[in-house]
């Protein structure tokens, strides 16, 4: 009988006493769940498996080992800033529906990664669907219902593009056993790479994200940041490390959105553009498949989350206080935030990989992965979006809401809370910046990477000072794009757009077309009727003549006459 | 930075401006009080710094020998180069997109 508990238990519970609870219990509660969930995971050794057997198949709701031990840390360090983060949420704020989505939310990721059998990955991915949307649609407005909507649907659609790839995986190789799957003539893996596909944000399924995120509360946000698309990492890694396909959808990942995260005036949205681009190098790892390539994207997701999330919860904090997300209206509020100036800073260095923060020490060993297998052409471009990151989420970011020019917006630092969960953020991106060694013990396989070399140091120094170069001569040229109120077209314009006017298309040629079958068919009968009216039947025809009485006798006598004269 | 380009109209004809703030903010005067980076000086000495930094950098690439994987690597200042025409070419490629992609604010509600 096993006596560890699942963390995905200890937040059921948690979030039930989160929605029985009000005040500083409830807050109590908030930051314990993590606490509880964290030192579960200590107590686990690698190894562990549950097994239920159920009409004939074998589920296993709980199997760990290094990489899902891994992501499990990472969640109940993830809930635990969260729930710092949203800790003031008072009335007005939808508090309870709000923590409650959240701790569910954070369960069911933490659910997902121990799942050791693809039925109970399902239930748990559908689990990460229903409960974030609640985080979209705290938010109130017309645009976060309809944008949570939407997500709500793609998201269940991933869910059931995974359960059909199961069950077609199932009943070809009679297991429902969540391990590496190699892509094939089979159509099972496929169907289960484009449910990962959706939620990792592959390029032309990341609409929803893009959408979805900047419509979410300011607190709603930093988790699903968080979770979500990690999840899909974790997935990706776990059954299709090695396949070639991912390292060219990385690279697409990791170049496109840096367009858009250019011209972007929803800071919110810049942020979202930055995560399908880090998705990018973890696919990218992920595809190369070597030990020192999936290092480096599982690395690299652990980083992503706390830096990813500060830098959301920095622009959330900026949110929260002026009411303002875009960069066409905000500026100059380094005036009253220096704090979270600050703190924003460290976040935009973390991501864009300044040497003593978190990324440099992460997303270089995929760069190095790739460069010791000779993919060179790949190399290229990764570098190239390397330097896209420090434009949009190293100075963009920072630049347009704290500086830039002065909004005349004067405004005070966010709550404490808000402001404890962003430091603790800013010291967990720096300390793994300066001593990675402690951090890679964690990785799953055993790799001899030294991040710290002078060649190392000085080539990214170069590449991010003289990126930053170019920013300042291109803003002060005039030739930099200005931050303008508006919408730039995507992926979402499919459906957003040309899916309402397809159908309103589809549905007036259909009704003009019927209106025209039937005008002719009303023409042809009526002309019919027309025709007969003048014929043998019409009321002057032949057949309608009214005849007396006397000639019906008489024929009748006739008939008579010649019966008798025939039968006699 | 330049801010006379031109704003995308709402169906309506009207430019869209900036929403009230929040509760837990007001809105003055841009430039009502002056902070550490409204002076040119601060701006200027940034500026100086980086320029420097920058020259340094390039000094050091052919101080320090480096060990490079890929044949352009062992360059003389590659990676300076790359970093800033990687961002020229970015923003450049970025000001075409936002040709063919940017539509006004109200684009999917106007109907």
């Amino acid at each position: 009988m096993p006596t560890d508990v699942p963390p995905f238990v200890v937040y059921l519970v948690g979030a039930g006493l989160v929605a029985l609870t009000r005040g500083h219990v409830r807050r109590g509660v908030l930051l314990v769940i993590p606490v509880v969930g964290m030192l579960t995971l200590l107590g686990v050794e690698p190894g562990t498996r549950w097994e239920m057997p159920l009409l004939g198949y074998q589920l296993v709701p709980f199997e760990v080992d290094k990489l899902s031990l891994l992501f499990g840390y990472l969640f109940n360090l993830a809930a635990f800033l969260g729930n710092l983060y949203a800790l003031h949420l008072g009335e007005g704020e939808r508090p309870g529906v709000q923590h409650t989505a959240a701790v569910l939310y954070a369960g069911s990721a933490l659910g997902a990664v121990f799942a050791g059998d693809l039925i109970s990955l399902f239930v748990f991915w559908e689990l990460l669907a229903f409960t974030s949307v609640f985080l979209v649609w705290a938010n109130g407005s017309e645009r976060s219902i309809r944008a949570g909507t939407r997500y709500l649907v793609i998201h269940v659609l991933s869910g059931v593009i995974l359960l059909s790839g199961t069950l077609l995986w199932a009943y070809e190789t009679g297991s429902v056993d969540f391990g590496h799957m190699e892509l094939g003539p089979s159509l099972a893996p496929w169907l289960i790479l484009l449910a990962f596909g959706i939620k990792a944000g592959f390029p032309l399924l990341h609409g929803w994200l893009t959408e979805a995120y900047p419509a979410g509360t300011p607190t709603g946000t930093v988790f699903l940041s968080a979770f979500t698309t990690k999840v899909a990492v974790y997935a990706l890694a776990r059954g299709f490390a090695g396949t070639e396909l991912l390292v060219w959808v990385g690279v697409v990942m990791t170049c496109f959105p840096i367009f858009y995260a250019v011209i972007e005036n929803d800071l919110r949205r810049v942020l979202s553009y930055s995560m399908i681009n880090q998705i990018g190098f973890m696919v990218v790892g992920i595809g190369l498949g070597s030990e020192l390539a999936v290092n480096g994207a599982v690395a690299h997701a652990f980083a992503d989350v706390i830096f990813k999330g500060l830098l959301f919860m920095s622009m959330g904090a900026v949110l929260y206080m002026t009411g303002r997300s875009k960069g066409s209206d905000l500026g100059g509020l380094y005036k009253t935030m220096p704090i979270t100036a600050t703190l924003c800073i460290v976040g935009a260095a973390s991501i864009s990989a300044f040497p003593l923060f978190s990324a440099f020490v992460t997303k270089s060993m995929i760069m190095s992965a790739a460069l010791h297998e000779g993919r060179y052409w790949l190399w290229l471009p990764l570098l190239f979006a390397s330097a896209g990151v420090l434009e949009h989420a190293g100075i963009k970011i920072p630049y347009f809401a704290f500086f830039a020019h002065d909004s005349g917006i004067r405004t005070k630092e966010p709550p404490r809370n808000m402001l404890a969960a962003m430091s603790l953020g800013a010291v967990l991106c720096i300390a793994i910046g300066v001593f990675p060694g402690v951090f890679y013990r964690l990785l799953p396989f055993q790799v001899d990477y030294h991040a710290y070399d002078v060649t190392h140091v000085l080539t990214q120094t170069q590449l991010l000072v003289f990126g930053i170069l170019a920013v300042v001569v291109l803003i002060r040229s005039g030739f930099y794009p200005p931050e303008l109120r508006s919408v730039n077209i995507d992926a979402e314009w499919v459906y957003r757009w040309l899916g309402p006017r397809l159908v309103r298309f589809v549905g007036d040629a259909v009704g003009s077309f019927d209106r025209a079958v039937r005008g002719a068919a009303l023409a042809a009968l009526d002309a019919l009727l027309h025709n007969s009216a003048r014929g043998p039947a019409g009321p002057s025809g032949l057949l309608s003549r009214t005849w007396p009485t006397g000639s019906m006798v008489l024929w009748v006598a006739i008939l008579l006459g010649v019966s008798l004269f025939l039968y006699l | 930075m330049s801010h006379d380009a031109p704003h995308p109209r709402l169906s309506d004809g009207t430019v869209p401006s900036a929403p009230p703030p929040g509760p837990r903010s007001r809105q003055e005067e841009p430039g009502s009080s002056e902070g550490m980076w409204d002076q040119k000086s601060s701006v200027d000495a940034l500026l100086r710094v980086l320029y420097v930094v920058c020259g340094v950098l390039v000094v050091l690439d052919l101080v320090i020998h480096r060990h490079a994987e890929h044949p352009w690597e062992g360059l003389f200042s590659f990676y300076p180069l790359y970093g800033f025409l990687g961002i020229v070419v970015l923003v450049a490629l970025a000001r075409v997109l936002r040709a063919a992609a940017m539509r006004p604010e109200d684009y999917y509600d106007a109907d």
